[in-house]
């Protein structure tokens, strides 16, 4: 236990001690110490903005903002496995297994939302219906019920907003699919890159726009799918697995730090950098590895970040505040049986 | 004449009142924000730009700026390199990467360009050569891509 926590002092004294030239190599040396530190993750290479400053051990936990009305208890009358994935419980679902890019916008709150909200929507349906939901419509159109757009958001404004207005469909950056597709470009070195580069939109939210990408057939109103409730999922692990084994993915929330970035593989748990921020993502699933208990997570940064995007993070204390954030809503399905 | 006085003591009285009213509920406020500090609870919005603790001394900062200067002095027609005197203010947010949101007071060095060593530079003593500018930048660094941009320059 504090053999690695020992090691890291040191670390940080020697990273101190030299002065620091421009964009120092200093990242392999760091990715590979934290690599032979044994704990249950592993950092990726090419790490350019690790800082060792000091080295904080305890995660903090996380306070939310505008409440949604928290929902009953029901984890005790359920039989819970091990292991879960949504994806493969829900195979005909692919929204469940989509990884999309925020871009250089602090928009997670509205990913994390349009993402479980997807998914629920299908797993609701039994997959008659599946369907991208707008990250753009959540981003652009809710305004100050959901925060401040690109420089950040409430979840549970999110959620809100879905069963009070509702939310048209649309996929991701330059996609052409559904309403209102994502128009914040994800970011690519301008050199041989397939991406744009993300320059040109300096943090600006874009403009709500209540119309759909032309060529898109159902009228912008037409396009809104509801939610018929919202709420906060009680900070207990038992209920948060309870709530997505029966209902769907969900949206959690909780602190990033800068040892997080560098996340490739294996159950993450905070062990070294600076706080970055609160930051939203989506919950699909948990299981145990090497008898660390974790849950199974989709993140906004697109498929070359993580595991193909995905990530685990300890289960079970509230770490980084993880299980103490988490929102979620029931889709409004008769809007399409009345269609069918 | 009697009324009038009254009415204006009253009115005196009912703005006294208001304004310790405001008083007080700045005081709460204070009061409140500060307990949320010291319970070192978190600002409720996700994705939302924080202020960093210690600018001084933070290294990720410290990149992103030098990442910044270098392209400022790449760009500008100045024959001396520029380089910061100080930070004004600095914000750290989590994007798909982590930008940083800086507003900084840059200076000419008395080292023409191309300087390769511009920390070790002085500035500029004379005041018709020491030209002070305040510049905001927004630099995003994906270090998962090996990728820092600029992504905003703004200076007067």
């Amino acid at each position: 236990m504090w053999l690695p926590v020992s090691l890291l002092c040191v670390l940080v004294a020697f990273a101190n001690a030299r002065s620091i030239p421009y964009f120092p190599p200093l990242s392999d040396d760091l990715v590979n110490h934290i690599n032979k530190l044994n704990t249950t993750w592993k950092a990726g290479h090419n790490f350019h903005n690790a800082d060792m400053s000091y080295v904080k051990k305890l995660c903090g936990t996380f306070l939310g903002g505008p409440k949604l009305p928290e929902r009953v208890d029901f984890a005790a009358d359920v039989e819970l496995p091990d292991n879960f994935d949504s994806r493969t419980q829900w195979p005909n679902c692919p929204t469940i297994s989509e990884i999309r890019d925020q871009g250089s916008c602090g928009s997670c709150w509205a990913f994390g939302a349009v993402e479980a909200i997807s998914d629920r929507i299908c797993v609701h349906t039994n997959a008659k219906v599946s369907v991208e939901v707008s990250a753009e419509d959540l981003l652009s159109c809710c305004g100050f019920e959901c925060g401040m757009g690109c420089n950040g958001g409430y979840p549970s404004g999110a959620w809100r907003y879905w069963t009070e207005r509702g939310l048209v469909s649309g996929g991701l950056y330059d996609s052409h699919v559904g309403c209102r597709p994502y128009s914040i470009p994800p970011c690519e070195h301008h050199v041989n890159g397939s991406r744009p580069p993300c320059t040109g939109e300096g943090g600006g939210t874009p403009r709500c726009s209540r119309h759909c990408e032309p060529g898109y057939s159902p009228s912008y109103k037409e396009d809104k799918h509801y939610g018929i409730t919202s709420y906060g999922v009680p900070r207990s692990e038992k209920e948060i697995m309870a709530e997505i084994y029966k209902n769907g993915p969900v949206e959690g929330a909780f602190i990033v730090y800068e040892d997080f970035l560098m996340y490739k593989s294996g159950v993450y748990q905070h062990v070294s950098g600076e706080q970055v921020g609160g930051h939203a993502i989506r919950i699909l699933g948990w299981g145990v590895e090497n008898d660390t208990p974790y849950w199974l997570v989709a993140n906004s940064w697109n498929t070359d970040w993580g595991e193909n995007g995905f990530f685990k993070i300890l289960r079970g204390e509230d770490h980084c505040g993880i299980e103490s954030e988490v929102v979620a809503g029931i889709p409004r399905t008769e809007q399409y049986w009345k269609r069918m | 004449m009697a009324a009038a006085v009254r009415g204006s003591w009253q009115n005196a009285a009912m703005a006294a009142d208001r304004v310790s009213l405001v008083v007080l509920l700045a005081v709460a406020l204070l009061f409140f924000a500060g307990v949320v500090r010291g319970a070192g609870l978190r600002p409720p919005m996700v994705g939302a730009p924080q202020p960093i603790e210690d600018p001084e001394n933070d290294e990720g900062l410290e990149r992103a700026l030098q990442f910044a200067m270098t392209a400022y002095n790449r760009a500008s027609n100045d024959m001396y390199s520029s380089r910061v005197v100080r930070v004004i203010s600095a914000r750290r947010q989590i994007v798909a990467g982590v930008k940083y949101i800086m507003e900084v007071e840059i200076a000419r060095t008395t080292c023409t360009k191309p300087a390769t060593d511009i920390q070790r530079c002085a500035f500029h003593e004379e005041p018709q050569m020491a030209k002070h500018t305040i510049c905001n930048f927004v630099v995003l660094n994906v270090p998962w891509k090996n990728q820092v941009e600029l992504l905003e320059s703004k200076c007067q």
